[in-house]
């Protein structure tokens, strides 16, 4: 029976977290806690731009981290002989697939919260909106989602080295693609687009970052429908 | 199909001697299971069961394809035709059902080599909820595999036994073992025997293992399904695959006289061995040639029933060219 069942979830997410933490678990809370080594140098610093450096480093991190722990997964699984073991586990592939996808949910969730937190911290004197925070780490949460939702489907399709390569191409092109529109893009509308979001008033960060996490969801929808269809036929 | 019982002795497509039980309950049901591949290697149709209470060797020269049809079983590739049933349970509409009720030891270890064996077991007791932590920890000790170190830094051997512990530590009904002792010593293949041996007597438990080393099977299998260039050649006891053939030797001129009833023919300078079907056996003794019948071993009947067989061998073609 085709369907997802919470208990083969489990199952396979555990042993995909005991994936991501092959070379130690030590090492995967090492990487998440790094947003807060910038945290920590923008709040001693405590100067306007480097506090600014500091938040952006934290975003990027913890947006980055949260989309590539799946890879992560994946490499570890690869790299480590450990593929064989999906074809004796008694988890079905579309729950495998699920448990992989929730894996990486609940990174982006708890890297959200995490760069939440470290902006909290940097930009405490400036008591900003709670609403601005809030957008900000569903930002990074959409973010995360998005780049997750992209190169899934590729490490299912192809081994880790020829995903990496794909996976680092498509999201290159991804953004030359949204250069490139901005390029062409009638010198009117461009100015219109610039001006908005130079006047834009912070109160539409957390609408700007509920629409990307919808464009988001969307992406993993169709990455999660993609990636069974690959792994239910990929021979193990 | 091929049914299991036991006076019943049926002929294989490949028209060789298959053997059957009386209606018991099945652990394994291959019913003319088949794969193809791009390459040109298709296994099959392959048919045989494996009844509850037993140890069945898969046997079969390198690329005859013991490992696709153990990769069938488990559903880890796509099967062209034919069906699979474990414990009366289909194999793909039940996958996880069944997945449950085995116990799989590979070739080479599935657990990361990063992992330490204290993860492998964490992995293991996620995915099967009858996960029997003390007898896991039973058989490491006596494996004498230390759960602080890493899966790398044990020997093949220890990685192969590890995967054993893993696999008898969560009541599977039926083990499938894929070439489980290609990296133990003598002694230890003989302690994986008894164990095997020791798991089945309840009569609730069957083993099918996939094995190049046959003297495995002289001590334990009590059925055998022997598979060569992706087709079923024989499947049925171990005593009926014993005596369904006999070695005929005899000189270079007693070689055109068994050819046409040899199944496979290995020659020399000096003479022959010939795989010849026991009943046909008669038919040469009557004919009043020279020649020696022996009991055949199961190494005899890979060798004699693979490609070198009506041909001459490398030795006299390398006389001829000097």
């Amino acid at each position: 029976m085709k369907s997802i069942d919470i208990k083969q979830v489990k199952r396979s997410m555990r042993i995909d977290y005991l994936r991501l933490a092959a070379s130690g678990e030590g090492s995967v809370w090492i990487l998440a806690l790094v947003p807060l080594v910038f945290t920590f140098i923008g709040f001693i610093v405590d100067d306007g731009a480097i506090t600014f450096g500091a938040a952006g480093a934290v975003t990027a991190i913890c947006a980055l981290y949260a989309a590539f722990s799946a890879m992560m997964v994946f490499s570890n699984e690869e790299t480590t002989g450990n593929t064989s073991m999906n074809g004796i586990v008694p988890v079905s592939r579309l729950n495998q697939v699920f448990a992989r996808f929730a894996l990486g949910f609940v990174a982006d969730v708890i890297t959200a919260i995490e760069g939440v937190l470290c902006l909290l911290i940097l930009f405490h004197h400036d008591e900003p909106s709670v609403s601005l925070f809030v957008g900000l780490g569903l930002g990074v949460f959409g973010v995360a989602l998005f780049l997750g939702g992209m190169v899934i489907p590729i490490f299912y399709k192809f081994t880790v080295t020829k995903a990496m390569g794909w996976s680092f191409a498509i999201l290159g092109l991804l953004f030359f693609a949204v250069f490139l529109i901005g390029k062409i893009m009638p010198d009117n509308i461009r100015k219109r687009m610039v001006e908005w979001i130079t006047t834009a008033r912070l109160g539409v960060v957390p609408w700007a970052a509920i629409f990307a996490v919808l464009v988001a969801i969307v992406v993993c929808v169709c990455s999660f429908m993609l990636s069974v269809r690959v792994y239910e036929r990929k021979e193990l | 199909m091929m049914t299991q019982s036991s006076p019943t002795t049926v002929k294989s497509e490949a028209g060789n001697v298959a053997v059957g039980n009386v209606a018991e309950p099945m652990a394994l049901s291959v019913t003319d299971v088949a794969k193809s591949y791009g390459s040109g290697f298709s296994l099959g149709p392959v048919t045989f069961d494996l009844p509850m209470g037993y140890i069945m060797g898969l046997i079969g020269p390198n690329g005859a394809g013991k490992s696709t049809l153990i990769k069938l079983i488990l559903n880890m590739i796509h099967r062209d035709a034919g069906s699979i049933s474990v414990l009366d349970l289909d194999n793909i509409a039940d996958e996880v059902k069944v997945k449950e009720q085995l116990g799989v030891v590979f070739d080479s270890s599935y657990f990361s080599t990063y992992w330490t064996v204290k993860m492998a077991e964490e992995s293991m007791m996620a995915a099967y909820p009858t996960w029997n932590h003390a007898l896991f920890a039973d058989y490491l000790k006596q494996f004498g595999i230390d759960t602080k170190k890493k899966v790398k830094d044990l020997s093949r051997g220890m990685q192969m036994k590890l995967m054993l512990a893993a696999a008898l530590s969560h009541d599977a009904k039926l083990l499938i073992l894929d070439e489980p002792t290609s990296g133990l010593d003598v002694l230890a293949r003989d302690d994986l025997m008894d164990i095997l041996q020791r798991y089945i007597e309840d009569g609730q438990h069957s083993v099918l293992f996939s094995t190049h080393i046959t003297s495995d099977l002289e001590h334990a299998a009590d059925l055998i399904t022997y598979i060569t260039q992706g087709k079923l050649y024989f499947t049925g006891s171990k005593d009926e695959f014993d005596d369904a053939f006999r070695l005929v030797k005899g000189g270079p001129d007693e070689l055109d006289a068994v050819n046409p009833v040899a199944v496979g023919v290995r020659s020399y300078l000096t003479g022959f061995d010939a795989l010849v079907h026991t009943e046909r056996v008669n038919e040469l003794v009557q004919a009043d040639h020279e020649l020696h019948v022996e009991p055949v071993s199961i190494d005899d009947i890979i060798r004699l029933t693979n490609g070198r067989a009506a041909g001459p061998c490398r030795h006299e073609e390398g006389s001829k060219a000097r």
